[in-house]
């Protein structure tokens, strides 16, 4: 549910109002920026997107439905899709780890909550070495879960796709990170 | 329950949470004007959008209205008509001449127009001319007058008729000079093509008169040749 500012400024941008469009921008344009350049090799790919990504919220505001999602949920679905749309269609050939032998799935739960729960600082920069050698859209993903807090809902809208398939995805990019580190270390 | 299991992670996985928040907090920053190109190109699309908008919205009604004017153009438009009715682009004058000659469709009015003709009144006035020559001949030859006398008075006659029938065409003649079509010409009427009573008349009148004038000739010449003689 929309709270009374989000909704008044959801009337001014269905009005074209160059304030709320300005206020939008700067409610809203720090977590776009990050949910782009997060998924994008550089920031001046990542600024080309971000403005495609606010001139559609603004040309499509007629098209937001508050039932579905939040607007900031919303926002970040069209941040999103623009990111992987752009990814596609420009083909950066980028290296990641690919799960090709089926390793990864083979880690126990103990495993994988033993490598990523224990508090330990240096295992933390082994995971942040992980996360490089994954893939934008699973890096995205594990972002929006643990960093922004969404819940699988969310995710799943943002994403377009269920929410079983969200929690799959999540379970085997947590046991790919795993496996990662242990590639590290050994 | 592998998503109840999967809500209770937030907790469970201290590391990953911990290294994700880091790796957000070492992302690029925004750069300070990014808001404002942004913005600025917002405008401009925003002007493009509308302008286009505008465009469409003035340009709908005259699309339409010209559709509408040339639907209407071609179903007012009168079908290309024949040469017979007249009502061909280049028959607008044909159709003129044709009425007044519709108005008199009698036989005698047809027989007028035929006689009407620059040609056929040369053939009219033709015995005319040549009766003087035909009198030159009267005092050589006596015994022909009767005849020929005859012959002239039916030949009045028919120049009376013709007369008669010319005389109400002198005013069509005139108008007839403006609104003169091929099809005016006495060549080209169907009708033309058989010569009419009176023309056959005419001409074996003259035939006659032309046989007499042979007779009389060789006559005089037999004359004169027998006067030699009896002079010899």
């Amino acid at each position: 549910m929309a709270t009374d500012i989000e909704a008044n400024l959801i009337e001014g941008l269905k009005e074209h109002s160059p304030m709320a469009q300005q206020t939008m921008v700067e409610r809203y344009g720090r977590h776009v920026f990050n949910q782009v350049v997060r998924l994008l090799p550089s920031v001046e790919d990542a600024e080309e997107v971000y403005q495609d990504v606010f001139l559609k919220v603004f040309l499509n505001i007629n098209m937001y439905n508050e039932e579905k999602a939040s607007f900031k949920t919303w926002v970040s679905r069209i941040a999103y899709n623009e990111s992987i749309t752009w990814l596609r269609h420009k083909r950066r050939e980028v290296i990641y780890f690919e799960d090709q032998g089926g390793e990864a799935e083979r880690l126990s739960e103990t495993e994988v909550e033993a490598t990523l729960g224990h508090p330990d600082p240096e295992t933390v920069q082994l995971i942040r070495a992980a996360l490089k050698h994954l893939p934008p859209e699973e890096r995205s993903l594990i972002t929006m879960f643990y960093y922004e807090e969404m819940s699988l809902k969310d995710i799943a809208y943002v994403t377009d796709s269920p929410s079983t398939t969200i929690a799959s995805k999540l379970f085997r990019t947590r046991k790919k990170l795993c496996k990662i580190i242990q590639m590290i270390q050994s | 329950m592998k998503e109840d299991y999967i809500e209770t992670l937030h907790q469970k996985d201290t590391n990953l949470r911990d290294a994700i928040r880091l790796e957000e907090e070492a992302l690029p920053p925004m750069p300070a004007d990014l808001n404002a190109r942004m913005m600025q190109r917002v405008e401009e699309e925003m002007a493009k959008k509308a302008a286009k908008r505008r465009r469409s919205r003035v340009l709908w009604p005259m699309v339409a209205a010209a559709c509408v004017a040339a639907l209407i153009a071609v179903f007012l438009t009168p079908p290309k008509g024949t040469p017979e009715d007249g009502m061909s682009m280049g028959k607008p004058v044909a159709a003129k001449v044709e009425k007044p000659k519709t108005d008199a469709e009698t036989p005698q009015a047809e027989a007028l127009q035929k006689v009407s003709t620059p040609q056929e009144e040369k053939v009219a006035e033709q015995p005319k001319a040549k009766h003087p020559t035909a009198t030159t001949a009267q005092p050589l030859l006596a015994q022909e007058a009767v005849p020929e006398k005859a012959a002239t008075e039916e030949e009045a006659a028919v120049i009376e008729l013709v007369a008669e029938q010319k005389a109400p065409e002198a005013p069509r003649n005139e108008t007839a000079t403006v609104i003169l079509t091929e099809r005016d010409i006495p060549i080209t009427r169907p009708e033309n093509y058989k010569y009419t009573p009176e023309e056959i008349a005419l001409m074996k009148k003259q035939a006659n008169e032309a046989y007499l004038k042979w007779v009389e000739l060789e006559l005089e010449i037999s004359k004169y040749t027998l006067e030699k003689m009896a002079q010899q």
